[in-house]
C-alpha cells in the first residue's frame, strides 16, 4: 500500500496485546519514513474491557485521533467494543476480522448481529478463518502478532523491517514464537 | 536519533537530557509512566512519595540544594500539593524546578475533570502546554531555563491525549549541568515566608509576572502561522492538533506558553482575523483572558465546557461542513463488558458481604470504587484521596446510633498512606466510633501496580522498610485492630458485624495481595453443575468476570478466566459449584 495517509484502528480487549501490536505497527511505519501518531486511552480498561487504538501515518500528521468515517484499515481482535469504532468505518475500509473466534463470552453474544451490521455497510471484510489459523498458532497469546503478519501484506515494507521491530518489542521469552507467528500471518493463506 | 515516544516518556527523556537529577511523584493516571520511565535512568534519583505534597516538598528541597528537579502528578494530585505550590511561587527556586500536571478531560480514569491551567494563574507561575511528544520533551528544557532565569517553579500541563499518545521525537545528547555556585545559601528573606518577608516576595512575584509576559511575547513556542482564509484560531495543547486537522487552511496562533499570555501577539493576530475562534478543552482559560483584552472571539459559545474535544467536533463547529450527523464527543460506549473486579479479586468477596450486611459504605479512590457498579452496587460515596475516614467520622457524629452502627469506611493501602492516617488520628482524638477497613493488597493496583511505603520496595526497586498497619493503628490509639482474610466469607461477616456494633473505633486490615501480583500459575478452576443449579443467580452477584449467563438463563463459569478463588462456591446455597478435576471436566 503506497498512499499519502493511512488510518488504522486496532480493536480488542485488555489482555490481548492491542497496545503491543499497535506499538510494533506504528514503530515499523516510523522506520519506513512516515510521520506517525498513535493514541490509546487506557486507565481503567485493564482487565477484559474493550480497548481501541488509533494509528495514523502520513507525510504530516496532526491529530492523534482519527476522524469519523476515515479509517482505512480496521483490525478486530474482539467484537466487544464494536460501538467505539464502527463510526470510523468508511465504504471501502479494509476490515480484518476473525471468523469464529471471540475472546470474551460477552462478545460471542453480540457478534452475530454486529457482523451483519458491518457487512451491510462495508463489503471489504476479510474474515480470517480462525479455526484453521488457531491450529498453527498454538498459543492464543500470539494472536496480536499473527494479525500484524496478516496486515503486513498491505504495506510495501520489507519483511525484515517488521521482524526487526518485533524482535525489539516482543517479550524476550517468546520472541522466536512471535516471529514464527508473524511469518504465518504474512504467508497470506488465511485471507 | 529518532524515537517513537508517548508524551510521558518524552518528558522523562527531557528530564534526563537536561540534567534533572531528582524526580518525585505519586502514581496517578495518566501521569504514572513519567516517573516509571525516569526511574530507568541510573543518574536520576527518582522516588514515589507518600503523596503529591511530599513529592513537591522534596523536589523543592532538591532545588534549594542546587539540583534540577521534576515532580509529576495527575491533576487532582496538584490539589494536594497546592499548599506548597502557592508559597513556592513566592520563595522561588535555586536550581530549576518543573511541575508536570497530567489532566484528564473526559475522565478516562478520574473523579473530576478540573482544568489545572487555572493553577498557573492562581499561583502566578508560567505555564507550558505541549501538543505532541516532541514538544513535551522540548518543554522540559524550556521550563528549566525559565525556572532558573526567572526564579520560579514552572507548570507543564499535559492531558491524557498527550500523555498516552505516541509520536516521533528527536533525541539529543545529555547535557551536563554544572550546579557549581548553586549550592544552598542561607537566604531567609527569600526562603522563610513569615509575613515580613512574604510581603516583599509578593511584590517580587508581581514583577516577575510582568517580565514573564515580555518573555511570552518573544518565545518561539508562541507562534503565528498565517493561513489562506479569514478564520483565525487560537489554540494550545492537543486542541491545536485537532483544529489544525479540521481546518488546515485557517490562520493559527499556537500558544505553547499559555500563561502569562503574549498580549501584543494576540492583538496582532486578532487584527488580521475577521473570524476569531479560541479552541480549548474544558474551561475558557484562554478565552476569558483574551476577552478581557477587549478582543472579540468565539470560544465556549460553540465548544463544550465538558469532556474531550476531537477532530470531528472541532470541524463541525469551525467549518460547519460535517458529513455525519452526530459527530459530537466520541460517545462513551455503553460497556458491553462492564467494568468489574478482576476474576478472583478478594474485594469482590468483601463487598458482597458488605452488601449483605446492608452497610453504608464510605469509599475512597482505588480499584474498590468499582464496587459502586452493579451487581455489587455497594459503595455509597467516593470523593477524594483519604476522604472516606473523615466523611465516616462526620456522618457518624450527627447520626442516630442505628445508622451509625451501619457505617463503614473502606480505604486502600496506598490511599491510606497518601492521606488516611491524619483522619484516623482525628477519629481517635474526637472519640469517633468509625470502623475502617484498610484493603492491604500490597500495591497501588489501580494505576498499574506501583510500589509504596507499605510494600517495602522503592521505585528504583531497592528494598526498604515496610509499614506495619497493625502497629501503626495501635500507636495512633485504636484498640480494636484485626487482620481479616477476604476469601473467608463466613468469618469476615462475623467480624465486620461485631466491629460495627462496637462503640469504639476499629481498624480491620484485609491482607490479601492483588491477584495480579501473585498470579498463581497452578490453580483449579470451578464449574457449575447444571443438575444442582436452581438458577438463583446468587453467584452472579459477585460481579466476577468469569461467571456468565448462557442460554436458558443458566450461569456458567469460563474456565479460561476463572482463577479458582472459590468465592462463588461459598456463595452458592445449593453446592452446585465444584472444582474441575484434573482432566478439566
Amino acid at each position: 500500500m503506497k498512499v499519502n495517509e493511512v488510518n488504522l484502528i486496532i480493536a480488542g480487549i485488555g489482555g490481548q496485546g492491542v497496545l503491543l501490536a499497535s506499538e510494533i505497527i506504528a514503530e515499523t511505519l516510523v522506520r519506513a519514513g512516515y510521520d506517525v501518531k498513535m493514541s490509546v486511552a487506557y486507565g481503567m480498561a485493564q482487565r477484559g474491557s474493550p480497548i481501541v487504538s488509533h494509528i495514523r501515518a502520513g507525510k504530516k500528521i496532526y491529530s492523534p485521533l482519527i476522524s469519523k468515517g476515515q479509517a482505512d484499515i480496521v483490525i478486530v481482535m474482539d467484537m466487544t467494543g464494536t460501538q467505539s469504532w464502527i463510526d470510523f468505518l468508511k465504504k471501502d475500509s479494509q476490515v480484518f476480522m476473525l471468523d469464529k473466534y471471540t475472546f470474551s463470552p460477552m462478545a460471542a453474544m453480540v457478534s452475530h448481529k454486529l457482523k451483519r451490521k458491518i457487512k451491510k455497510k462495508h463489503k471489504e471484510i476479510i474474515f480470517i478463518p480462525y479455526d484453521k489459523a488457531f491450529k498453527d498458532l498454538k498459543d492464543i497469546k500470539t494472536l496480536n502478532v499473527f494479525m500484524i503478519g496478516v496486515l503486513s501484506n498491505y504495506f510495501s515494507i520489507k519483511k525484515e523491517n517488521w521482524i526487526k521491530i518485533i524482535r525489539k518489542k516482543a517479550p524476550p521469552r517468546i520472541k522466536n514464537i512471535n516471529i514464527a507467528v508473524f511469518k504465518l500471518g504474512r504467508q497470506g493463506r488465511y485471507c | 536519533m529518532k524515537a517513537f515516544l508517548s508524551g510521558n516518556e518524552a518528558i522523562a527523556v527531557g528530564a534526563y537530557e537536561n540534567g534533572v537529577l531528582f524526580a518525585a511523584g505519586y502514581p496517578g493516571t495518566p501521569s504514572t509512566e513519567i516517573l516509571e520511565k525516569i526511574a530507568e535512568y541510573k543518574k536520576i534519583d527518582a522516588q514515589w512519595m507518600s503523596n503529591e505534597k511530599v513529592a513537591l516538598d522534596a523536589a523543592l528541597g532538591a532545588s534549594l540544594a542546587g539540583t534540577r528537579s521534576l515532580v509529576a502528578m495527575k491533576h487532582v494530585g496538584l490539589n494536594v500539593a497546592s499548599d506548597t505550590l502557592m508559597t513556592l511561587s513566592y520563595t522561588g527556586v535555586n536550581a530549576g524546578l518543573v511541575i508536570v500536571t497530567a489532566d484528564d478531560p473526559g475522565m478516562h480514569s478520574s473523579q473530576n475533570e478540573q482544568d489545572n491551567r487555572n493553577y498557573a494563574k492562581f499561583a502566578k507561575i508560567p505555564l507550558l502546554e505541549p501538543s505532541n511528544s516532541q514538544e513535551a520533551k522540548d518543554d522540559v528544557k524550556l521550563a528549566l531555563k525559565i525556572s532558573e532565569e526567572f526564579d520560579t517553579p514552572v507548570l507543564i500541563r499535559i492531558t491524557t491525549r498527550i500523555a498516552h499518545s505516541r509520536s516521533i521525537v528527536k533525541l539529543s545528547r545529555r547535557r551536563r549541568i554544572f550546579s557549581g555556585g548553586k549550592i544552598f545559601v542561607r537566604h531567609p528573606e527569600k526562603y522563610t515566608m513569615i509575613p515580613i518577608n512574604a510581603r516583599k516576595r509578593h511584590e517580587f512575584v508581581e514583577h516577575r509576572l510582568k517580565r514573564l509576559k515580555e518573555f511570552s511575547e518573544k518565545t518561539g513556542c508562541n507562534k503565528i502561522g498565517w493561513g489562506k482564509n479569514d478564520i483565525g484560531i487560537i489554540a494550545s495543547g492537543v486542541s491545536y492538533q485537532y483544529a489544525k486537522e479540521a481546518c488546515p487552511e485557517a490562520s493559527f496562533l499556537k500558544l505553547g506558553m499559555s500563561y502569562p499570555l503574549p498580549e501584543s501577539l494576540i492583538r496582532k493576530f486578532a487584527k488580521k482575523s475577521s473570524r476569531l475562534y479560541i479552541v480549548e478543552e474544558l474551561d475558557p482559560f484562554l478565552e476569558e483572558q483574551i476577552k478581557a483584552m477587549g478582543i472579540k472571539g468565539k470560544g465556549k459559545k460553540v465548544f463544550p465546557l465538558t469532556g474531550e474535544l476531537n477532530p470531528d467536533l472541532v470541524r463541525e463547529k469551525l467549518c460547519k461542513k460535517n458529513t455525519k450527523k452526530n459527530s459530537g464527543a466520541i460517545a462513551r460506549q455503553p460497556f458491553l463488558h462492564p467494568l468489574s473486579f478482576c476474576a478472583g479479586c478478594s474485594y469482590a468477596g468483601l463487598f458482597y458481604i458488605l452488601r449483605k450486611l446492608k452497610t453504608v459504605v464510605i469509599g475512597d479512590i482505588g480499584c474498590y470504587a468499582l464496587s459502586a457498579l452493579p451487581p455489587l452496587s455497594t459503595m455509597d460515596t467516593c470523593v477524594s484521596m483519604g476522604s472516606s475516614i473523615g466523611i465516616a467520622l462526620g456522618m457518624g457524629k450527627v447520626s442516630r446510633s442505628s445508622f451509625r452502627k451501619n457505617l463503614i469506611a473502606v480505604i486502600g493501602d496506598s490511599t491510606f498512606i497518601h492521606s488516611g492516617i491524619t483522619p484516623l488520628i482525628s477519629v481517635v482524638y474526637n472519640k469517633g466510633t468509625t470502623t475502617v477497613i484498610i484493603l492491604d493488597n500490597q500495591t497501588t493496583a489501580m494505576t498499574g501496580r506501583q510500589n509504596h511505603p507499605g510494600t517495602g520496595i522503592t521505585l528504583k526497586g531497592e528494598k526498604t522498610s515496610k509499614i506495619d498497619y497493625k502497629q501503626l493503628a495501635k500507636a495512633l490509639g485504636i484498640k480494636r485492630v484485626k487482620i481479616i482474610n477476604c476469601y473467608d466469607l463466613k468469618n469476615i461477616k462475623v467480624v465486620i458485624r461485631q466491629e460495627l456494633l462496637s462503640s469504639q473505633p476499629s481498624v480491620l486490615i484485609a491482607k490479601n495481595p492483588c491477584l495480579l501480583l501473585t498470579r498463581r500459575k497452578k490453580f483449579v478452576s470451578f464449574k457449575i453443575l447444571d443438575s444442582k443449579c436452581i438458577k438463583c443467580r446468587e453467584c452472579l452477584m459477585l460481579g466476577c468476570p468469569a461467571i456468565f449467563l448462557k442460554e436458558h438463563q443458566r450461569p456458567y463459569i469460563n474456565s479460561q478466566v476463572c482463577t479458582g478463588c472459590a468465592l462463588c462456591k461459598q456463595v452458592c446455597s445449593r453446592n452446585a459449584i465444584k472444582e474441575l478435576d484434573i482432566e478439566g471436566k
